[in-house]
């Protein structure tokens, strides 16, 4: 046995593998060969060295332990998983039906609700039921719901974050951030993100200004934020919130990495100190607040926010909790989105003006088709209180997602020329729109839209028409345009005030 | 603890039983995990992973191999998923980070040994890591290593062969170089 041998079978030697001959020629080579013999001194050494440090290493705290044990115990137990759906959920007296989407496939997910829960309850559910994978193919979309609490008032509001990401295509994604009804600002923000060479950037649109809406680009580029102890300025929109407690915008640093469900995500945390707001005595008041924002290291979404605020009445108050969710959807087509008119209804194809063909038993209609083929949909003249209706529209760059509304006036629908008129005339108005259908009541048309907040609440924009009776529907500065609102009328009045309407002329 | 007796009984839906398979096996799951994927978050998903299909999966167990064979071939193919998962988008490698520090502080040259180790084993290619891992943290054959990788016997001792070239000048110069300090200082020099 040569040095070259000994060397690559010295491994299995010290494992008892080798055969007695080769036993034999490995060890008569050794006693006479010192180059060997260090060599094989060395590799005791080695693994004594290996086999004493590994497993000093390898060691877990005990919270890690913990976590590990309570997940697999959880997960190996037989129970079901739990199914993630969105259950209705009540404001006071009104029922309020959320739907993301509807996917026409194995599993239809037609109808889901959300269901206010803790924040610690949602994390152990998304724990449970969660299978996120770090490469996704499809939509990935995700719920956040955040409940706020002020000092100044008892409940300032419930935010729920909605988010649709599609990896295909990055450019197809949308958040929608829905408040509380006691919030009348009806705000929607949409976060989108672009490609800008090396660096990802967001930008997103504030509506709160109809007439001004602003757009705010914020980059954070992955080359930068691994550095922990450089500190880059982001003008965040969920900045906003805190601005009017601060003079000027916070520096956020990069304190760390941590998983979030199964995600890993820079933390960011921003120490602000505002001016204040006024106490008892109208003096303004130092406010400190602290924020945290966990993104997705991948994506760069924000995937949870933290602010703690501090005041002299209430030194540390917990002002948002972060929880969410993750349901990844793989291979979502917009063909898959259903449009199924609700129980009654009649549908009509028509070309022009002329009926051509009646269905009395309303068809599931592909997204595709609906929106290629105009046609006017008659519902009940009354419509069940609670009746949950499979889907309205909610309008983001002529894709169509599924959506849920409860109680719903349906309007005629123009032809597609019309309609795409309409949809400009929507937009130019920046109207606070989530859902929006082309519906028809008697002989009168026009656009019924929700928002996913509160969906039963109708708003119901008629063009050309206007009306005088004596509930004055609200206004809008487009003339000829009537809006108006089920929140204020009963349905029967709102039918009322519809079948009432006078066409308009300029 | 008789693992085999345990583990018919977790077969036959002893909930004990798999508590105790799980109370048994985690830690090491997850240093296997840790030292495979340098990384502890990664290595608490992957040893997740690893044992939920493992205790899930009991009644496949057919008692061909070893027990811990056959758990720790789950274990390793849950450390190769994570890493195709993981990709090249993987940023930060933590380094020491990773590693624990006990309180109180240990000597000196056993932390600084500690990331010696870890350096160096983290220097490895995937294959020689697996390897190493197998064979000094949890002293398994290069037959069971072989059967735990799926890779023919001497290929493992082949790798255990190239991982010791890379490693020796890693950490025996270190050593030695601490020896000789220490000898020295004891000497008083």
């Amino acid at each position: 046995m040569d040095c070259a041998i000994l060397a690559e079978k010295l491994d299995a030697y010290r494992m008892g593998m080798l055969s007695p001959a080769e036993t034999a020629a490995l060890e008569s080579h050794l006693a006479h060969c010192p180059h060997c013999h260090i060599i094989a001194k060395r590799a005791v050494r080695l693994d004594n060295m290996l086999s004493e440090t590994l497993p000093a290493i390898a060691t877990m705290t005990p919270q890690e332990q913990r976590d590990l044990r309570d997940t697999v115990m959880r997960r190996i137990q037989k129970r079901r998983l739990p199914h993630v759906h969105l259950q209705r959920w009540q404001w006071g007296a009104a029922i309020a039906l959320l739907l993301i989407a509807i996917f026409v496939s194995i599993n239809l997910w037609g109808y889901i609700n959300v269901q206010q829960v803790s924040a610690e309850s949602i994390i152990s559910e998304a724990q449970l039921a969660m299978n996120v994978r770090s490469e996704f193919d499809g939509v990935l979309h995700w719920v956040m719901s955040i409940e706020q609490r002020s000092p100044y008032k008892e409940v300032w509001g419930k935010t729920q974050l909605e988010v649709w990401f599609d990896f295909s295509n990055p450019a197809r994604h949308r958040i929608v951030q829905r408040r509380s009804p006691d919030d009348r600002r009806n705000r929607e923000f949409v976060y989108e993100t672009v490609e800008n060479g090396v660096d990802r950037m967001w930008r997103y649109t504030y509506d709160e200004d109809l007439y001004d809406p602003k757009t705010t680009e914020i980059s954070l580029s992955p080359n930068e934020v691994d550095k922990r102890a450089e500190t880059r300025v982001l003008q965040a929109p969920f900045m906003d919130d805190l601005a009017r407690f601060a003079e000027v915008l916070p520096e956020i640093k990069v304190v760390g990495i941590e998983r979030i469900a199964r995600r890993k995500a820079f933390v960011l945390q921003a120490d602000l100190f505002g001016a204040g707001v006024p106490n008892a005595q109208g003096l303004l008041t130092p406010v400190t607040s602290t924020v945290k924002l966990w993104i997705d290291t991948e994506t760069y979404w924000l995937l949870g926010r933290e602010e703690t605020v501090g005041h002299e009445s209430t030194p540390r108050v917990q002002y948002i909790t972060k929880v969410f969710e993750m349901l990844p959807r793989h291979s979502v087509s917009p063909d898959t989105f259903v449009f199924t008119p609700p129980d009654g209804s009649t549908v009509i194809y028509h070309e022009g003006l002329r009926s051509v063909h009646e269905v009395n038993q309303p068809p599931s209609l592909a997204w595709s088709e609906v929106d290629q083929l105009p046609f006017t949909l008659y519902v009940p003249q009354h419509l069940p209180s609670g009746m949950a209706l499979p889907s309205a529209l909610m309008y983001d760059d002529n894709r169509y997602f599924g959506n849920q509304s409860d109680t719903c006036v349906w309007m005629a629908l123009h032809d597609t020329n019309n309609r795409k008129m309409i949809l400009t005339q929507m937009q130019q108005l920046h109207l606070p729109m989530l859902s929006a259908r082309l519906v028809q009541i008697g002989e009168q048309q026009g656009w019924v839209t929700t928002e996913l907040l509160t969906p039963h609440i109708l708003t119901i924009w008629l063009l050309n028409w206007r009306y005088e009776g004596k509930a004055q529907p609200n206004a809008l500065p487009e003339p000829g345009t009537i809006h108006l609102q089920t929140a204020d009328y009963t349905l029967d009045e709102a039918i009322a005030i519809l079948e009432s309407l006078i066409p308009y002329t300029p | 603890m008789d693992i085999d007796a345990v583990v018919r009984q977790a077969k036959d839906g002893n909930q004990q039983a798999l508590t105790h398979l799980l109370m048994h096996f985690d830690r090491y799951v997850f240093g296997v995990a840790l030292l495979t994927l340098g990384d502890r978050a990664d290595a608490q998903d992957a040893a997740q992973e690893a044992l939920i299909r493992a205790l899930k999966g009991l009644k496949s167990y057919n008692g061909d191999a070893k027990f811990q064979t056959w758990l720790y071939r789950i274990v390793v193919n849950a450390c190769r998923d994570m890493l195709r998962r993981r990709g090249r988008r993987r940023e930060m490698v933590l380094d020491e980070a990773v590693l624990l520090r006990p309180d109180p502080q240990p000597d000196l040259f056993d932390a600084e040994q500690q990331c010696a180790v870890w350096r160096a084993v983290q220097s490895l290619d995937i294959p020689l890591r697996e390897v190493v891992v197998l064979r000094y943290y949890l002293d398994f054959s290069g037959i069971e290593i072989g059967e735990i990788t799926a890779t023919p016997v001497n290929t493992v001792y082949w790798r255990l062969h190239q991982a010791r070239k890379q490693l020796e000048p890693l950490l025996l110069s270190e050593e030695e170089l601490r020896e000789e300090i220490a000898s020295r200082v004891q000497q008083g020099v």
